[in-house]
């Protein structure tokens, strides 16, 4: 290997001819500077194979790759876990509704006339009224039973 | 990461229950309401807005408050196998939902009161009458004052005993 041309090349005095040289005999040679001129060569050979489109193609991705916010893996979890409790809830909100409108077509209104209705209601509220009215003061004699059962046993 | 996986799964699990609790006396309701044997009666929200406003000249002022604070009224009502339909009754109270209030015997009929309620109020006030000859299932939506219900009977002037006649005859 030629080292005063190596130490131009280094000097960057070497012309097109000599640093072709140099790679060529660069690349039998073994050292950091043969691994300088592989490298060289290797990305010298890619970057020929490459287009306008390519490049063009290359920069585009990466402006958008750069103007896409990062989003942080958790954050895509509970993404997704609100996707799927706000799509599990309407399903069931529509079966729900579907269900209360089945509802309510077999429940029809008895009365047409809310003057009837208000009969009703008050009948209705008369016979619950009583029947609660009963069943607190038999609640409460059986209370005064229990209590007095509960003396005989002191 | 486990953490939130797992409240992810609860408040899910919590939700799906809350929408599959069924309301099993409007299914009980729902079962028989076209049955033959039994007499129906069924007044919506929409028909007790109509009844709070109207105006009735003797309607009493303890009357009218507890009508506007009831949302809906069901009835059910049989004289065919009274006893075996109040027992069916009770199995099918879900007994999570209602806490039951009062439990008495009266001229030989089991009389069962049981609410549904959040925090201080009655959502729901539900009766069950049973005995050989009647069954009777009432159940009072809105937000229910107990107190003011009991003391109905003093101003209601109506013979309580023939009210579930009345509704056998009128539908």
């Amino acid at each position: 290997m030629d080292n005063k041309l190596l130490e131009k090349y280094w000097n960057a005095e070497t012309s097109t001819h000599e640093e072709a040289q140099l790679m060529n005999e660069m690349s039998t040679s073994q050292g950091s500077d043969a691994a300088y001129f592989a490298l060289l060569a290797e990305a010298r050979r890619q970057a020929s194979s490459l287009t306008i489109d390519d490049i063009n193609a290359y920069n585009l991705k990466q402006t958008l790759n750069a103007s896409r916010a990062t989003v942080r893996p958790i954050y895509r979890l509970l993404a997704i876990a609100a996707s799927t409790l706000l799509f599990v809830t309407s399903g069931l909100g529509v079966w729900k509704y579907s269900q209360q409108a089945a509802q309510s077509a077999q429940m029809a209104e008895t009365f047409d006339d809310p003057y009837k209705a208000y009969q009703e209601v008050r009948e209705a509220l008369a016979f619950v009224s009583s029947k609660l009215n009963k069943s607190q003061s038999e609640a409460m004699i059986n209370i005064q039973k229990a209590g007095e059962y509960a003396d005989m046993f002191k | 990461m486990k953490s939130i996986i797992l409240s992810f799964f609860v408040i899910l699990t919590t939700t799906l229950s809350s929408f599959a609790q069924e309301d099993a006396i409007t299914k009980y309701f729902n079962k028989y309401i076209d049955d033959t044997r039994f007499s129906a009666v069924y007044i919506s929200p929409k028909m007790f807005n109509m009844v709070s406003k109207i105006e009735i000249k003797d309607m009493e002022p303890d009357v009218q408050e507890v009508i506007r604070s009831i949302k809906g009224l069901r009835v059910l009502h049989t004289e065919v196998n009274a006893l075996q339909f109040y027992q069916e009754a009770l199995k099918t109270i879900n007994t999570k939902e209602y806490e039951v209030l009062l439990t008495a015997r009266d001229n030989g009929e089991n009389v069962q009161f049981l609410v549904k309620s959040s925090g201080d109020m009655v959502q729901e006030l539900l009766m069950i009458v049973g005995g050989d000859k009647n069954f009777a299932m009432l159940s009072f939506l809105g937000d229910i004052d107990l107190k003011k219900v009991g003391k109905l009977a003093k101003v209601l002037n109506i013979d309580n005993l023939q009210y579930l006649n009345k509704i056998e005859e009128k539908h």
